[in-house]
């Protein structure tokens, strides 16, 4: 998975620490960068029309909104543990690892209700702007917390006490910092689409 | 093959987008014609442009050509890679190339029957013109999984001197993230999800032309290093070399009877 050249297995945290490894931030900024034109894209769409937007807004359930928000963030402090815990290893990391799978997959459960409840009243992707977005953007956030899911079964065999690799933590810390990605792009994108009247 | 021949199938991922770059600033398609155009509108442009269309239809097919060397290159890359194992990731690459210049190929000939007959029923014109560009921006699918496989590829690079820098193996998976924007044209006429906005077009189009100029620069450095390592040997001689150097007499492919 790793290179000797980037990632040298670490024993603690030392200052100039970067997690996981250098070219994993390319893409977690590109990630930022792209969700970041869609949040100006939406402030625009708002400010076209505020109350056209707010009205659009209406339509979401933000108490589905609210409790993705909760068990993501649940996700990631289980994900913050278990990584923790396979650098001590400790036989009960993977567990952690698992559970935040089960969070992921309690998440993806949750948003299928609110697009079945939402297709039902009648709004759909190719419906007004606000509706395109918000199927849009939260179908690509949904596709990278399925992605973020396999990377973190994958960590789960990593976190195995047994697991002897050059680069398990760099591995492990690498697939973390993706998932707490996942994470904010959900917070950012919950805020934007149910939040801001 | 000698070094001058691979620096120019690692950089036909740039000379493809001059060629689509040109034929675009010739139509005067950059930026392109929405999709809210009425079938009288389309038809009288097709009448106003029809040469400059065909035209652009012949660059896209000669962009298709030199896209084809490009993905070429890049799999000889991953080749190196997976030297010695199942060459998997070259395979997945090399045959979404495939896929893309056979795409480019496609779109390029619906503009031609576009504009082939001027005189005909407008929808008809309308229809064509619908196909070609939503065959050049939708399938998005062959770039995204070729990137991806590129990405995996490099990230297995277990070598103590990779082909591929790994930072690319990143950047790799972040330029497969940006292509599925086009799948959003599906939905809309007008606005940033319409085929001329920002999601469907701007972004997978700046995203597929940094892409071209990253790989492309990236893959000449590595054909330069494979150049120092291999000089300008033949297959036949780099095989005959392997050949002294291994203890078995027959080829390694020859499968015991069973």
């Amino acid at each position: 998975m790793t290179v000797d050249a980037v990632a040298r297995p670490r024993a603690g945290q030392k200052p100039g620490h970067v997690p996981g490894e250098p070219g994993l931030w390319v893409l977690v900024f590109g990630d930022l960068l792209v969700f970041g034109v869609f949040f100006v894209m939406v402030l625009a769409l708002r400010g076209q029309d505020p109350a056209e937007f707010v009205a659009a807004q209406q339509t979401l359930h933000v108490e589905w909104g609210v409790l993705n928000t909760i068990v993501l963030l649940t996700s990631s402090l289980f994900v913050v543990l278990g990584v923790r815990r396979a650098a001590e290893r400790d036989p009960r990391a993977p567990r952690l690892l698992l559970a935040a799978v089960a969070c992921g997959l309690i998440f993806a459960g949750v948003k299928a209700i609110e697009y079945t409840t939402l297709v039902q009243d009648g709004h759909r992707p190719a419906g007004d702007e606000f509706h395109a977005y918000y199927f849009m953007f939260t179908g690509v956030h949904l596709a990278h917390v399925l992605i973020g899911m396999s990377a973190l079964l994958f960590a789960a065999r990593l976190a195995r006490p047994s697991f002897t690799g050059t680069h398990r933590n760099g591995a492990l810390e690498g697939i973390a910092t993706f998932w707490h990605l996942v994470d904010l792009l959900w917070i950012m994108l919950f805020a934007t689409l149910y939040l801001m009247h | 093959m000698n070094k001058h021949l691979r620096a120019l199938c690692a950089w036909s991922g740039v000379i493809t987008l001059v060629f689509m770059f040109v034929g675009m600033v010739v139509t005067g398609w950059l930026p392109v014609p929405g999709p809210d155009m009425t079938a009288d509108q389309v038809a009288a442009m097709y009448e106003e442009k029809h040469d400059r269309i065909r035209f652009f239809s012949m660059m896209n097919l000669c962009a298709a050509g030199w896209s084809m060397m490009w993905f070429a290159a890049i799999s000889a890359q991953l080749r190196r890679i997976e030297s010695g194992r199942s060459p998997m990731w070259t395979y997945l690459q090399l045959g979404c190339g495939v896929c893309s210049s056979f795409l480019f190929c496609v779109q390029a000939l619906t503009w031609t029957v576009a504009a082939f007959r001027p005189d005909r029923n407008p929808e008809i014109t309308q229809a064509f013109h619908d196909m070609a560009f939503i065959w050049f921006l939708m399938p998005f699918v062959f770039a995204m999984v070729g990137a991806l496989a590129i990405a995996l590829c490099i990230l297995e690079d277990k070598s103590a001197d990779p082909v591929y820098p790994r930072w690319a193996g990143y950047a790799n998976l972040y330029f497969a993230f940006g292509f599925p924007m086009a799948m959003f044209l599906t939905y809309a006429k007008t606005g940033p999800f319409a085929w001329d906005g920002l999601w469907p077009w701007w972004i997978p189009v700046v995203d597929y032309t940094i892409w071209s100029f990253v790989m492309s620069w990236l893959t000449h450095r590595a054909s330069n290093r494979q150049h120092a390592e291999e000089g300008d040997a033949t297959a036949i001689d780099m095989a005959y070399a392997l050949r002294s150097t291994v203890s078995t007499p027959e080829p390694a492919r020859v499968r015991e009877s069973v």
